[in-house]
């Protein structure tokens, strides 16, 4: 044995190295705070399902993706391989994987690409898009499937006029009768910046119809305006209207936001005197005014309800940015950042029919965080 | 399997020397740039707190707390590593040329030894992953260390504290050791068929010299292709044709696959074509 001391001393080394490590960081917190979802007043029920997505960030400019539940928190780098191996997908996009494995096989993951509804799951994207080709080969990757047979239809089509284009983004995919519509914003190689609306035949497989909804630079006023869609509460989700914020540089108080009906094709301007419109539900449009959330009907063009906030701890309710909010359900869930303070976030649930509020919550770390560092919250989830 | 340590075991003595030099380098250099970029950022903050007047907060405010990762950023860090995985990617040329250059072709015993000539190949190939598992083991070691020494010289003030498990998740130190077990069997999984792969093509030019040479280069050529199969075909397709488990699993089966190509046709070479 004496002869092998070579040998076995680096096998001894490595193998006692290596596995110390992988042992300790499996059993090892990580060394993050752990964060939960504090009650303040409210039945927790109505927050069990809630996924704050956010990432901490440590103070040194290292930024660690972490999901806060009611219950405990998540960091993305304790996921096993296999975990993170899929986890580039959002959670919607990954269902969808696991329902309809080979429908969405080799179909990206932009979920502005799809409809769902009960009978369908519709997929419209555009290829050919890389740096290596140039726009002239962009076509459109159709496929719709019908939930009852499994049938698919899938079929190609050239984008019309793809040579004007520099590039060709999916906004929304909706469907009617047999027909596939499909907004799409064109970058044109002149700079203009158009919305479009294609529609498809889907028992024909072709395109038969192409309509601008709206472009910048139509006249002098909207030269450099740009055209931002409002956030849907679910993006895959069937919606009668294209709702779309226009912004331009030049008046900047004077954010109009255009409402598109695909039944009627017709186009209304919608002025919120400054306001945001901070998500779209079917019909209804939510706004944040500081301390109220309106909601406003399109189809009877009228604020439905005036829901108050409630108050925060120090009466400064007043926000720099809008908070962020989501709907499902008839209950909304909002969040809000309580001023002055890095770490403290306010979790709202409030019904939308009766204005009544369900939860309020308080985002809250174990231990106390290090001094540097900061939680920063981007999105909320209802699973 | 006797034959087999036995010969492991001389071919790590035989690379020992300039093996613990390299060890002790990267041990002196590291400690001493923890030292210097300790000191670096101290001078700075005493500078700025002492002549300019500033408060320790004002400081930070503007400079930032220290972490660890202000050293492993820099060359004093990087150094070192850079340094190992050079002279180790050399040796995996001459583990195989000094025994036909050496003073004494020395192949000429190797080959004579009464024992499979696969022996031979395998056994250097082992020492060639030991080895760099053993120096990727010293970084671990020495890191808490270095760890230490730094909190040691910053005042708590001044930094923001790491632990080992943060330090070595971030940058280029996961490709070395990576977040999970998993990873670090597939990707020193694949650092052996990289080996594995040299080895049959050093194998090819000595078995036909300037001919060989080319068949060499022809079989790595060969051989990424086979590895890349299914990533170069989505590249041209332009589409994710594969879900990631599916592409994974054919990654490790076609990484199964030319390794024992490799192994297989380095054996033949030995045993048929190798000429001394």
């Amino acid at each position: 044995m004496k002869r092998y001391w070579r040998l076995i001393s680096i096998v001894t080394v490595v193998v006692l190295t290596v596995g110390t490590f992988y042992i300790q960081s499996s059993l090892a917190a990580g060394g993050y705070p752990e964060f939960s979802i504090e009650n303040i007043s409210g039945d927790e029920e109505v927050i069990e399902s809630v996924i704050l997505n956010g990432s901490y960030n440590t103070g040194t400019g290292m930024h660690v993706a972490v999901d806060v539940k009611p219950e405990d928190s998540e960091y993305f780098n304790k996921q096993s391989f296999f975990e993170r191996l899929q986890g580039m997908y959002s959670s919607e996009v990954k269902r969808l994987q696991e329902e309809y494995r080979s429908f969405m096989r080799g179909k990206a993951g932009s979920l502005t690409s799809y409809l769902e509804t009960e009978e369908t799951l519709a997929y419209a994207d555009v290829n050919n898009q890389s740096v290596r080709t140039s726009g002239s080969e962009m076509e459109f990757d159709i496929a719709v499937l019908d939930k009852e047979n499994g049938e698919t239809t899938a079929f190609k089509a050239p984008v019309p006029n793809r040579a004007m284009y520099h590039q060709v983004y999916v906004e929304d995919v909706q469907m009617a009768d047999n027909t596939l519509r499909v907004i799409t914003r064109n970058f044109s190689r002149n700079g203009e910046n158009v919305l479009h609306l294609y529609h498809f035949d889907i028992t024909k497989q072709e395109i038969t119809g192409d309509e601008r909804i709206a472009m910048t630079g139509e006249n002098e006023e909207n030269a450099m305006s740009d055209f931002m869609k409002v956030r849907e509460s679910d993006q895959t989700a069937p919606s009668d209207y294209i709702i779309f914020r226009e912004n331009s540089p030049a008046n900047q108080n004077e954010q109009g936001y255009i409402v598109y009906n695909l039944e009627t094709g017709e186009k209304q301007q919608l002025d919120f005197s400054g306001r945001d419109v901070l998500l779209s539900h079917n019909e209804h449009l939510y706004l944040s005014t500081g301390d109220q959330i309106l909601q406003y009907n399109i189809e009877t063009d009228e604020m439905t309800a005036e829901i108050d906030l409630p108050a925060q701890g120090d009466g400064e309710t007043q926000e720099q940015s809008p908070p962020l909010f989501h709907v499902t359900n008839d209950r909304m869930y909002l969040l809000t950042s309580i001023p002055g303070q890095k770490m403290g976030q306010n979790i709202v649930v409030i019904d939308t029919t009766s204005g009544e509020t369900l939860y309020n919550g308080k985002v809250t770390s174990e231990k106390p965080v290090d001094q540097h560092g900061s939680l920063h919250i981007f999105d909320i989830q209802i699973r | 399997m006797n034959r087999f340590m036995k010969l492991v075991n001389f071919e790590l003595s035989r690379f020992m020397k300039i093996y613990l030099v390299l060890v002790a380098m990267t041990v002196v250099v590291q400690v001493a740039g923890v030292i210097v970029k300790a000191n670096e950022y101290i001078g700075k903050a005493n500078q700025a707190i002492n002549e300019d007047g500033l408060s320790m907060a004002q400081f930070v405010e503007q400079n930032g707390v220290m972490s660890f990762m202000d050293f492993t950023r820099s060359l004093w860090f990087m150094g070192p590593i850079a340094i190992c995985a050079a002279a180790l990617i050399f040796y995996i040329f001459m583990i195989w040329y000094r025994d036909w250059f050496g003073k004494n072709t020395f192949i000429y015993r190797l080959l004579m030894l009464p024992t499979a000539r696969l022996n031979v190949y395998l056994a250097k190939a082992a020492s060639i992953v030991l080895m760099v598992l053993g120096l990727v083991s010293i970084q671990l070691i020495i890191l808490p260390l270095e760890n230490r020494v730094f909190k040691w010289m910053v005042p708590v003030d001044f930094r923001s504290d790491m632990t080992l498990g943060q330090i070595v998740n971030w940058n280029y130190l996961s490709i070395l050791v990576p977040q999970t077990f998993v990873e670090f069997i597939l990707y020193y999984g694949a650092g052996f068929m990289a080996v594995s792969v040299l080895f049959t093509a050093i194998l090819f030019e000595r078995s036909f010299r300037w001919k060989g040479l080319l068949l060499g280069i022809g079989y790595v050529t060969l051989s990424v292709i086979i590895f890349a199969l299914p990533v170069l075909s989505e590249l041209f397709l332009n589409r994710n044709y594969f879900y990631p488990l599916e592409m994974l699993g054919l990654e490790v089966a076609l990484g199964l696959i030319v390794t024992f190509m490799s192994i297989w046709m380095g054996h033949y070479l030995l045993t048929k074509k190798i000429t001394v």
